[in-house]
């Protein structure tokens, strides 16, 4: 309460991350003559290629396979031009990228239509994976995976996430603003898909008003709109959620009833132009495997030597090393900050000076938490509740010793995690000895 | 296709980072304290610290060059304001050139321009008296520095503020040099430098770059025990006078730019309250039944040994359900 009076009355300064209220207009992107799609999984998996290089590819053709599943969907009729080794967004190694020379149709119309509301749950599954609809996320997935029969749980709650994710970032608000009329369409069909008890429409407090009265029928939960309240786990634990909760960007809910009711292969991305200054920009609809070259081009930007790249918001985003890399379905931004600008890492040691604990969304103490990897001490950081981190980064931004806090956090939890892994393995060796 | 790229950073996220930094809060904290200590350096020599003060003073310093400026003629007052501007000076670059040095021989990077070693040693002269040898400002810079802090490994290491170490050793092993006079130190000599000295605290407070609880905690630590002191004894003086123990002690100092020292105080939101109310009632508790009639260090280096206890006392992590997705 004194807190409160004393930081919004005074002014006393607390760092804030407000999240974009009103969206940017948009404008749509001509096809470029090259689309680029790298054959691999957002965590690394190398895809098998479908196609040659010559072949005459339709809408709705698959260009990449994992275990005899379509991996990549082409979204356009064209000519593959090339298969080359090319850049991939997330920071791995080379992928395998076909690269597709659109024909003058560019219709991403490849299936017959479907209606939401009547076809049963398989055949809107089935329909999932030809049109290859993936998460809108840091890691989009199949959809199928995350909410659908693949994913292993009943769904009690679906969350349709109507709000962007990281500041400066517009682009849900723009297609809420387009498409507000099928956003109860939508949500009512994935909910009635994964067979959940409740479907909720999740959106950022300003525009709550709004949505009530337009998406009449459905429950509308108003999410603060600062960040890092938008994330899933964040979410979740608004709507009261619980592990049987999923959240699914408003994007890919429009993309599966796009893929229903019109046949459409998920074609265009709403991405949000963040300029050199970092303040949101403009919003484009992209085509999906437009090359970041062409991107920036369109942007009016031409990023030089030593200056950063970034492929998703200033908080999450994936730093690129090449322009090869091209737009998917988890990208939802793109910005550059030009070489002067870059704040670098340094490993001064923790002043104690309390910042990251102001800031953490979970209450949890990332300086500890980043002093325990730093110093290799994993059980420690367990022991610290390092599992409860949501990786969205605000202690490292507003660390004062500039220490990569959110680095060495994913490194005890991945330490943790490789530990877990290898116990298990050694239990079920112990079960088996024990057995024979 | 081969195409042509430019060289980029690449980096882990978050791309964003805010501008605050160590150096800039250090940077902060002298600027702030820099209008009080001026003003209180005039005021001392003006004041207590004329010439005629220094003079009769024992070990007292400059007493050469005070002969030689008294024969050139030069006013008494501006001699004073000399010393007492070149006890911050000295203060001040002892601070750079100790840390500096200390940094040199025990190889470690040199963070001694991100002006730490600057700020104790400022706040090591600002409590010090005019008459003070300037052989026991610098010991007592060098002691806060190597002893109170390099010895730890630096800034975010050390247990106990540095310049607390510094004037504690000082004040114990060479208390008759700076306790001649109550309350003449630069900080301490008038209410206005007190004055000065609290809007330099709330302008750090407002700019974020002190937790505002310490001063808080720690002006409600003195008031409440002054106030149940009183209560209890009504008869006995020996809590003295509110008002005085604002204005003429080093309190306020302590509670903005001593106290708030991040690395010796907890971060924890319950153990900032614990530390700073803590200090307060400490004060007052020696001052009532202790020597000292301003007991500072001694509040302060207690309570420095109770950080990490309090800090400590941690919220509950918010329940959040992380997917594997």
């Amino acid at each position: 309460m004194l807190e409160e009076v004393l930081e919004n009355v005074l002014g006393f300064r607390r760092p804030r991350f407000p999240l974009a209220t009103k969206p940017l207009p948009v404008t749509t992107f001509e096809m470029p003559s090259i689309l680029s799609f790298a054959l691999i999984s957002c965590d690394g998996r190398p895809f098998q290629a479908e196609v040659k290089e010559g072949d005459e590819v339709e809408a709705g053709q698959a260009l990449g396979s994992e275990a005899g599943r379509a991996a990549v969907i082409c979204p356009v009729k064209g000519k593959v031009t090339a298969i080359v080794r090319g850049a991939d967004l997330r920071g791995a190694s080379l992928a395998r990228t076909v690269l597709i020379n659109p024909a003058a149709d560019t219709s991403p119309v490849a299936f017959n239509n479907l209606d939401p509301d009547k076809d049963s749950a398989e055949e809107l599954w089935k329909r999932m994976e030809e049109a290859g609809v993936l998460t809108d996320s840091l890691c989009p997935r199949p959809l199928s995976q995350v909410i659908g029969p693949e994913s292993g749980i009943e769904i009690d709650t679906l969350v349709v996430l109507a709000a962007d994710r990281e500041p400066e970032v517009s682009s849900t608000l723009a297609l809420f603003r387009e498409r507000k009329g099928d956003i109860s369409t939508a949500a009512r069909m994935l909910g009635r898909m994964c067979g959940a008890n409740k479907v909720t429409v999740a959106v950022p407090a300003p525009l709550v008003s709004d949505a009530r009265s337009t998406l009449s029928g459905t429950e509308v939960v108003s999410i603060p709109a600062s960040y890092p309240e938008t994330l899933e786990p964040l979410v979740i634990q608004r709507v009261n959620g619980t592990r049987s909760t999923r959240v699914i960007a408003l994007e890919t809910a429009l993309a599966a009833l796009d893929a229903v009711r019109e046949g459409k292969v998920p074609s265009h991305k709403m991405v949000s132009l963040i300029s050199p200054a970092g303040k949101g920009k403009s919003n484009l609809r992209v085509p999906l495997g437009t090359r970041l070259r062409d991107l920036f081009q369109e942007a009016g930007l031409s990023p030089r030597d030593r200056d950063k790249v970034i492929v998703g918001g200033p908080l999450r985003g994936f730093a690129q090393y090449s322009l090869d890399a091209s737009v998917d379905q988890g990208v939802d931004a793109f910005m550059l900050i030009p070489s002067e600008e870059i704040e670098t890492w340094t490993n001064e040691p923790c002043v104690n000076c309390g910042a990251c604990l102001k800031v953490c969304p979970v209450k949890l103490q990332p300086g500890l938490l980043g002093k325990f990897g730093e110093f290799g001490l994993f059980d420690r950081a367990e022991e610290f509740s390092v599992d409860k981190c949501i990786e969205c980064g605000l202690c490292a931004a507003v660390c004062t010793g500039r220490r990569p806090i959110l680095q060495w956090i994913r490194m005890a939890k991945n330490e943790l995690a490789k530990k877990r892994a290898s116990q298990e393995v050694a239990e079920t060796e112990k079960c088996e000895t024990e057995e024979s | 296709m081969p195409s042509e790229s430019p060289l980029f950073t690449v980096g882990p996220p978050p791309h964003w980072r805010s501008k605050v930094s160590v150096s800039k809060t250090n940077y902060a904290f002298i600027l702030a304290l820099l209008p009080a200590a001026l003003i209180g350096a005039l005021l001392q020599s003006v004041g207590a610290g004329g010439l005629p003060a220094l003079a009769e003073a024992p070990g007292v310093k400059l007493d050469i060059v005070a002969e030689l400026i008294k024969e050139l003629g030069v006013e008494g007052w501006l001699l004073g304001l000399g010393g007492s501007i070149g006890l911050l000076a000295l203060g001040a670059g002892a601070g750079l050139v100790v840390e500096y040095i200390v940094q040199v021989i025990f190889r470690q990077p040199y963070y001694a321009t991100n002006g730490h070693g600057v700020l104790m040693g400022m706040l090591l002269a600002m409590v010090m008296p005019p008459t003070v040898p300037w052989w026991v400002l610098f010991l007592g810079v060098a002691i806060a520095i190597v002893l109170g802090k390099q010895i730890y490994g630096g800034l975010g290491g050390y247990p106990f503020h540095p310049m607390i170490v510094g004037w504690l050793i000082i004040l114990l092993s060479w208390g008759y040099h700076i306790r001649l006079v109550e309350h003449n130190s630069i900080a301490a000599i008038h209410p206005a430098v007190v004055f000065f000295i609290l809007i330099g605290g709330v302008a750090l407070v407002a700019l974020g770059h002190v937790r505002w609880e310490v001063p808080f905690g720690i002006i409600i630590g003195v008031l409440a025990s002054w106030a149940l002191f009183n209560h209890l004894y009504p008869d006995n003086p020996k809590a003295g006078n509110l008002v005085e123990i604002f204005t003429t002690t080093h309190v306020i100092l302590a509670a903005f730019f001593i106290a708030t020292d991040q690395t010796s105080s907890p971060a924890n939101k319950t153990g900032i309250w614990v530390y700073a109310i803590g200090i307060g009632v400490l004060y007052m508790l020696i001052r009532v039944y202790g020597k000292w009639q301003d007991p500072v260090p001694f509040a302060i280096i207690l309570m420095n040994i109770l950080a990490p206890l309090a800090d400590r006392i941690r919220p509950k992590p918010r329940e959040v359900v992380i997917q594997n997705g």
